[in-house]
């Protein structure tokens, strides 16, 4: 599985950053709304360092996070398809997460518990905002990952 | 609209002309990932790449692409016997 261009390499990564990225917004939002701030933060931040290096090995190393952020004049004709093909899966996805989120946060926000932890502790709120910018920058990488067999941008 | 195949002798002529993917693809201008795509025909290539590729190596485009798999230099000597 060592090998970057095999297929259960480039899954399991994509695979780690995203489970990575929810559990993270998820211990540090408890964190940030419990009262247990440090028990929580210390496996908190142990999955952040696991994103980080995720994010390093399968995004930055191949060079697929500099690809689809860098200029379209300066791609030729086959990476600009590609990119568009990334662009537009990530932004269908997006847009589903999204919805599916603002979807579970108002039903929850019809319970009285939930929407008194929610107006007493809105910092966890910017922890989900953050999870989601990230989310958004990183899910045209996931697609180019998941279909291309030659990391070497 | 399916599209077809379009094959190619990209990597013959890039070795016949002694140019690596790499040199190949900044004297086109492309990246050389492309090449590599292009060679093993995972990519078919827009008009104007096709042009420009055959300009390159001074034939006509006919003669570096089709939609039917290229004949090798082997079955062409053969046929001419």
């Amino acid at each position: 599985m060592r090998n970057p261009s095999s297929k259960s390499y480039r899954y399991f990564y994509v695979f780690l950053n995203m489970t990575m990225l929810l559990s993270t917004v998820v211990i540090m939002s408890f964190a940030v709304t419990g009262d247990n701030h440090l028990f929580m933060l210390v496996p908190g931040l142990g999955t952040l360092i696991i994103l980080v290096f995720s994010t390093v090995k399968i995004y930055l190393r191949t060079g697929v996070w500099k690809f689809i952020h860098s200029n379209s004049e300066n791609m030729d004709e086959r990476e600009l398809a590609l990119a568009r093909m990334a662009v537009q899966k990530a932004y269908a996805v997006f847009t589903v997460t999204i919805l599916g989120f603002v979807m579970i946060l108002s039903i929850a926000l019809s319970y009285d518990a939930t929407a008194q932890i929610v107006s007493k502790k809105s910092s966890s709120l910017w922890i989900v905002l953050a999870g989601f910018i990230y989310f958004a920058h990183s899910l045209p990488a996931v697609f180019i990952v998941l279909r291309e067999k030659y990391l070497n941008f | 609209m399916e599209t077809r195949n379009i094959y190619n002798r990209v990597a013959v002529l890039r070795r016949a002309n002694k140019k690596s993917r790499k040199e190949l693809a900044n004297d086109i201008g492309v990246n050389f990932q492309t090449i590599g795509y292009l060679e093993r025909e995972e990519y078919n290539p827009s008009l104007d790449l096709a042009f420009r590729i055959s300009e390159y190596f001074g034939l006509p485009v006919d003669k570096v692409f089709s939609v039917e798999p290229m004949k090798s230099i082997e079955q062409i000597l053969l046929e001419k016997e």
